[in-house]
Parts: structure tokens; sequence; C-alpha cells
């Protein structure tokens, strides 16, 4: 372990009750100082457990859970000035307005990053002093996000961050995810939109029944799970014609030279895969779980 | 810092109970027990006050934390708590602390009514003292029963349940249907040892072993089921949120 990892998880298994089933079944992975990480997996894998215990919101697991080199469970209160999560659902009172909200949840910590700004930019400045009961789902999405950055985090969890924003609200957020990364943050994010793990994750593991099946950055997954095929279409007597290609030695295969020197060319495509198509192949389940 | 969030947080709970209307509902209740004491006039008052009082003491601080915990619930806001640098104790006994100060505000409202409208000759400073301590051992029991059901319909249920196993034996004892060698077991029931605390206010005729008694009951059987059951099971909640 170096001093750039932030946390360290050693054969972690957790079950809810005594006798029953493990739902974290022994899981080793880390997260590097100033990287986004993504959890992923179907609904019951265990990815959301693993963010509880991460949160010290579930204590009781077996292995081992360091953050900077020390057992997470040796660190006090003092552990929450430095993380800031983001939940799933809003988590607001409703009877308080936007401001209210976070002034509630601001004072709480030592360190406060300024709280207009924040609105600021995801767009709720305007609405600060409405009652939180009449926003839309996307607002409470929105203010959920400048709440978990109320106290200046190190490290930030983000569970299913962009769930029902417009792709503009969706676009701010992860620009801002970005920023706070660029500014020496971590991120942890747990989602099942592959299109934000594109975006944003510099590592991904996936997790299946409590146990990681897979870790890497995306793109090596990418193209591992690739196929290393070229398609081409080309137009052939009013209509469109497909051919296949080994992406090796391509420059070299005298069909495919032959085909471009010769045929009107529509598209040309390699053989990549969506993370999509990897969550699926991984997992056995659709994205949407 | 510590006092300082402890304070913030008590501040800000104080004016979520102004907002979410409950300090109102804690005000306009009071008010109504004053107006049927204006009604019974000076000599039932006396009679009937402590009967309010320990309803509004009891059951009402029961509910009361039960509102604060179902909408707390409603609205998914323990799990952010949680992952603050506040600590679950000091959430509890916040709380805990806001349901006493809005019994508090109903007996002063109460007190005064009656001993400057009607005259009546109480301890106010005693029921301020008293009523603080049965506010805190209900609230504790109503905390616990929330935390036992899924809904308000629920804590309804078992507060009914509750009054009718502990509060009327001691409503029969004091109508005089009970023979007196009762009082010693029914000190072992909360509601009698609030009902006998509250009733010295005015009667001022109970012995010291009962109070004394009736006080470490009711303190050392909150801070059992603060310790024992609350504390652990608390944070469990938000987690399943």
């Amino acid at each position: 372990m170096t001093q750039d990892t932030v946390f360290e998880i050693k054969h972690l298994t957790f079950s809810y009750k005594k006798g029953q089933p493990d739902v974290v079944k022994g899981i080793d992975f880390h997260i590097k100082k100033g990287e986004i990480f993504g959890l992923l997996g179907p609904s019951g894998a265990g990815k959301s457990t693993t963010q509880k215990i991460l949160t010290k919101l579930l204590t009781g697991y077996e292995g081992e859970v360091l953050y900077y080199g020390k057992p997470l469970d040796s660190y006090s209160n003092a552990y929450f000035e430095e993380v800031g999560v983001g939940f799933e659902l809003p988590v607001h009172f409703q009877k308080l307005t936007a401001l209210e909200n976070m002034r509630f949840f601001q004072n709480l910590y030592q360190t406060q990053a300024p709280i207009e700004p924040l609105l600021e930019r995801v767009g709720l400045l305007e609405d600060k002093d409405k009652l939180v009961g009449s926003f839309s789902k996307g607002m409470k999405m929105r203010l959920n996000f400048v709440r978990a950055l109320l106290n200046q985090p190190k490290v930030l969890f983000l569970d299913e961050v962009t769930n029902g924003l417009d792709p503009t609200n969706a676009r701010i957020l992860k620009d801002m995810i970005l920023e706070f990364k660029q500014a020496g943050g971590t991120v942890l994010l747990t989602t099942h939109l592959m299109h934000d793990v594109e975006a944003l994750c510099d590592r991904v593991a996936f997790i299946k029944d409590g146990q990681i099946v897979e870790t890497d950055t995306p793109r090596a997954l990418k193209l591992k799970y690739g196929q290393r095929r070229v398609t081409v279409e080309h137009y052939v007597n009013g209509g469109t014609a497909q051919a296949h290609f080994d992406l090796d030695n391509i420059g070299k295969n005298p069909k495919f030279l032959e085909l471009l020197n010769t045929q009107t060319i529509e598209t040309i495509h390699t053989g990549e895969t969506s993370l999509e198509d990897i969550f699926i192949h991984i997992t056995g389940r659709d994205v949407r779980g | 810092m510590f006092v300082a969030k402890t304070l913030w947080f008590f501040t800000q709970e104080m004016r979520r109970m102004y907002k979410y209307k409950i300090l109102q509902i804690s005000l306009f209740l009071a008010l109504l027990w004053c107006a049927l004491l204006f009604f019974i006039g000076a000599e039932g008052a006396a009679q009937f006050l402590p009967l309010f009082l320990f309803i509004d003491a009891s059951v009402m601080s029961m509910m009361m934390m039960g509102a604060i915990l179902f909408y707390e619930r409603q609205e998914n806001t323990l799990k952010p708590l949680l992952v603050t640098p506040i600590g679950v104790t000091q959430l509890i006994l916040v709380r805990i602390v806001v349901g006493i100060l809005i019994a508090l505000q109903s007996v002063i409202i109460l007190g005064l009514f009656a001993r400057f409208v009607l005259g009546v000759e109480l301890m106010l400073m005693w029921w301020v003292f008293v009523v603080s301590v049965i506010a805190f051992a209900h609230g504790v029991l109503g905390f616990v029963i929330s935390l036992l059901v899924k809904d308000f319909n629920g804590l309804l249920v078992n507060i009914i349940v509750y009054m009718f196993v502990f509060g009327f034996p001691s409503i029969f004892f004091a109508l005089g249907m009970f023979s007196p060698v009762w009082e010693n077991i029914l000190l072992f029931s909360p509601t009698h040892g609030a009902f006998v605390l509250i009733e010295h206010g005015i009667s001022r005729g109970t012995s010291t072993w009962v109070i004394v008694f009736a006080l470490t009951y009711l303190i050392g059987l909150s801070g059992f089921f603060l310790v024992r059951f609350i504390i652990p099971r608390y944070a469990l909640i938000g987690v399943k949120e």
C-alpha cells in the first residue's frame, strides 16, 4: 500500500444477521487518491452494502477496511469531516427551504463550503428560499449533491448521482465531479448508468453476488471484452452491404484494401464493446437490475 | 466544537418543530386545557389539573416523539445525519430534550393560568422539574415504540394499549377503587409514578420515599431503554432507509 491509497479493502465479508448468507463475500479492492472508482453491479449484488460499510453506516464486518492505512473503525466521527455522501434518494426536510436544509447540515461540520455558489452551479439559486417539498425529483437530487459537498470533502461517495436528472443537469453534475477529482478529490461512484461510468470513472469493479468479478479501467475492459473486428458498410445496388475483417494486420488485408478502393463506403466501425455490454456479459443481468 | 455542534443541532431541531407546526399544536393543546379548566372552575381545576398535566407530559410526549421520528423516516433524513460528525447519542438526546421543552411549554402555560387566573395553590417549579422527568421517560418510551412499529398508526395503537395497561389502574386507584396497599405495586407502573409526582404539586401529601422511588424508577427505566435499546437500534433504522 502506498500513501496514494485512500481505501484498501481486504477480504471484506458482511452479513446483515448472524446465520444469514453473506451479502459481501470476501472482496478485495483499493481506491487511489484522486481517482474516480466505479462500483458496478446489479441490484442486490452488494455494492450499496459495501458503500454503507465505507461510510460507517454499517459495522460488524469481517476483513479489513483501511482508510489511509488505518482501520476505518479506529476513526472517530471526525472521519465524516473528510467525506461527503450523495444518496440515491432525496434526503431533505420537506418543510424547510433549500437554503435552510443546507444550513442545517453545513453547521454540523468544521469546514464549510459557501452554499450559494454551489446552489448557483446546479441551477438552484433562484429556488433557494422555496420549500423542498415543492421541488421536483431532479431538483431534490441536485440538492442532494450540493449537500454532499457542504463540508468540502476529500472523498465523495455518490450513489446513482444523476438519477432523475435531465441530460443538461446530469452534465453539470458530471462536470463538477470531474472538477472535484482534478482538485485532488477521490470518488466512489455507484451507478447503473454506464454512460456516467464511461464519462467519469478511472477504474471500475464489477460486483456480482457479493464478489468482485472484474476490476480494471473502462478502456482495458473494452479491449478485453471487445471483438477485434472491423465492420464496413458499403453501397451495393441501391442498398447497403456489410463486410467483416479481423482488426489484426488490417492494413495488409487485401480484401479490406480492395473494398476501400473499389466501393462507396458508408460507415466503418471497430468492434468496440460498450460498458453496458460488458456489464451484461460479466453479471449476466441487464444494467437496470 | 462538540458543544457548538450540539447547540446548533438543538436550535435547528426547535426550528424544525416550529416549521412542522409541532410547537403550535402543543401550544394549542395547552390553551385548550386552559379553556377546559376555566369552564370547570377553580374548585374543580385543582382536581383536573394534575390529570391534564399527566396526559400532556406522558401521552403527548410519546406522540410528539413518534411524530418527530416518523417525519424523519418519511423524509429519509436520518441517513444523512448519520454521516455527519454529530454522534447517534447526541442525536437522540437532543430530540428527547426538544420533547421535554415542548412538554414544559404546556406545564408553564397551564400552571400560570391555574395559579393566576383561577387562583389554584400549586408548586409550579416542582411541576417544571417532575414534568421534565416524566416527559423524558415517556419520550424514551415513545422512541422505543416508534422503533418497533412500522407507521404512526402503529404508534397510536401501542400508546392506547400502554395507557390501557398502565394508565387505567392509576386512574381507578385515584378514584378510590383500589385499596391503598396496591400503591406500592402500582409504583412500578411508569404512569402511576408520573401521576403521583404531578399530583404532589397540588396535594403536597406524598411521602418522600414514594417521590424518591418514582423519580429514581422513571429515570432508571429511561436510562435502561436508552442505553440498551434505543442507541444500538436507532442507527439501523437509518441504514434501512
